[in-house]
């Protein structure tokens, strides 16, 4: 274990490289040398009225949306998210848990297929090994899959079923308004029997979105792509005349909730991005460079 | 020394290898951060 005072932030998931030290004493062995370029940008804005960016994960593949099938259940939360994993750059696939103990799960996967017929959804009861099975698609070697969704919809639970054993800890639930106490509290890669690498989180409540104006585009291209048939170039598909955005919502093409999200999201991005703009601009003529050290040290996984 | 092959499994990918200097590549070891507690980094070298 070497005590390195100046690392840059250093997320669950990152690259770095380190240099093996072979003369000196036995228990520091590696000195870190620097961190690798992350694929993708995994952030969010930090809970808290302050705007801050706090990077969830590094280096991710695939993102698994998880969402459970009670009053949890909500397409404008799994939207949010869908623009956080395409800013990623990562592929999302839906996974709506608890599916035993709910009797409307066809219902709840058709809604998520209508907000994309491409996306994948899955439906399963996450304590079931047999679901297991569900998920073989994505369980491949050296892919790197994070578990999204807020406290108690059963990411941990999940991330067990995939390892075949409890390592994570796993908790119960409020059942009156189904919002689960926080189990999990910090981050942990696991790696699976089949080779994938899974990546549980703590739950996160309130998801706000900053800097990820091409994920929001990527998540809602269907509503973008009817805007340019909008009769004005900054049709804001109110009452405009001539509106092809209200004409497919009048059509049933388009739900009037997924359009309202989408304005939503665009409005916080754009509010929560400029903050983070000037806080940038401010802590760079400060000179502060670098934030503060997350890790001071470096340990080395025992194998 | 960078192992390709043993690092495969914990989800190293050619966009990572390219970012490590001929200069570098006998010298360092690569490693992913794993876990993360308050003050200390559990990182994964795969040996
Ligand atoms: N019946 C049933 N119970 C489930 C299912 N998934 C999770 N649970 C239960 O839901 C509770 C919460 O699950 P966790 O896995 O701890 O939830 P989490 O998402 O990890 O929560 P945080 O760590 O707080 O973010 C536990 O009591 C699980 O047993 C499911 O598919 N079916
Ligand atoms: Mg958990
Ligand atoms: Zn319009």
């Amino acid at each position: 274990m070497s005590i390195v005072p100046s690392m840059p932030p250093i997320v669950v998931g990152g690259w770095l490289l380190l240099i093996e030290e072979s003369e000196g004493s036995q228990n520091s062995a590696y000195r870190f040398h620097r961190l690798l370029e992350r694929k993708g940008r995994f952030a969010r804005k930090a809970a808290g009225s302050e705007v801050k960016e706090q990077l969830i994960s590094a280096n991710v593949d695939t993102a698994f949306i998880v969402s459970s099938a009670n009053h949890d259940f909500n397409l404008n939360r799994i939207e949010r998210f869908l623009a956080l994993v395409n800013e990623a750059d990562a592929d999302p696939v839906v996974v709506i848990t608890k599916a035993d103990l709910a009797d409307n799960v066809e219902a709840l996967v058709s809604q998520v297929q209508s907000i994309d017929p491409n996306l994948s959804v899955l439906a399963v009861n996450a304590l079931d090994v047999a679901s297991h099975e569900d998920f073989e698609p994505w369980l491949v070697e050296g892919e790197t899959i994070v578990l999204l969704g807020s406290s108690g919809v059963g990411k941990s639970t999940l991330a067990n079923t995939l390892l075949g054993e409890q390592l994570q800890s796993t908790g119960g639930i409020r059942e009156d308004d189904s919002k689960g106490r926080h189990t999990t509290t910090s981050r942990a890669l696991i790696s699976l029997p089949q080779g994938a690498l899974l990546l549980d989180t703590p739950g996160m409540p309130e998801l706000q979105l900053s800097d990820v104006e091409d994920g929001i585009h990527e998540a809602f291209s269907d509503i973008e792509k009817l805007a340019l048939r909008c009769k004005f170039n900054d049709c804001i598909h109110g009452e405009e005349p001539d509106c092809a955005v209200q004409k497919a919502i009048q059509d049933g093409e388009l739900s009037a909730r997924r359009l309202a999200n989408y304005q939503k999201l665009l409005r916080e991005n754009a509010l929560n991005s400029a903050s983070l703009a000037e806080r940038r601009a401010a802590d760079k003529s400060l000179g502060k460079y670098y934030q503060k050290t997350q890790a001071e040290a470096v340990k080395l996984k025992g194998r | 020394m960078i192992q390709p092959n043993i690092l495969q499994n914990l989800g190293w990918q050619s966009f990572f290898q390219q970012q490590v200097s001929l200069d570098e590549w006998g010298d360092v070891t690569a490693a992913r951060a794993v876990e993360q507690h308050r003050s200390e980094l559990l990182v994964d070298t795969g040996e």
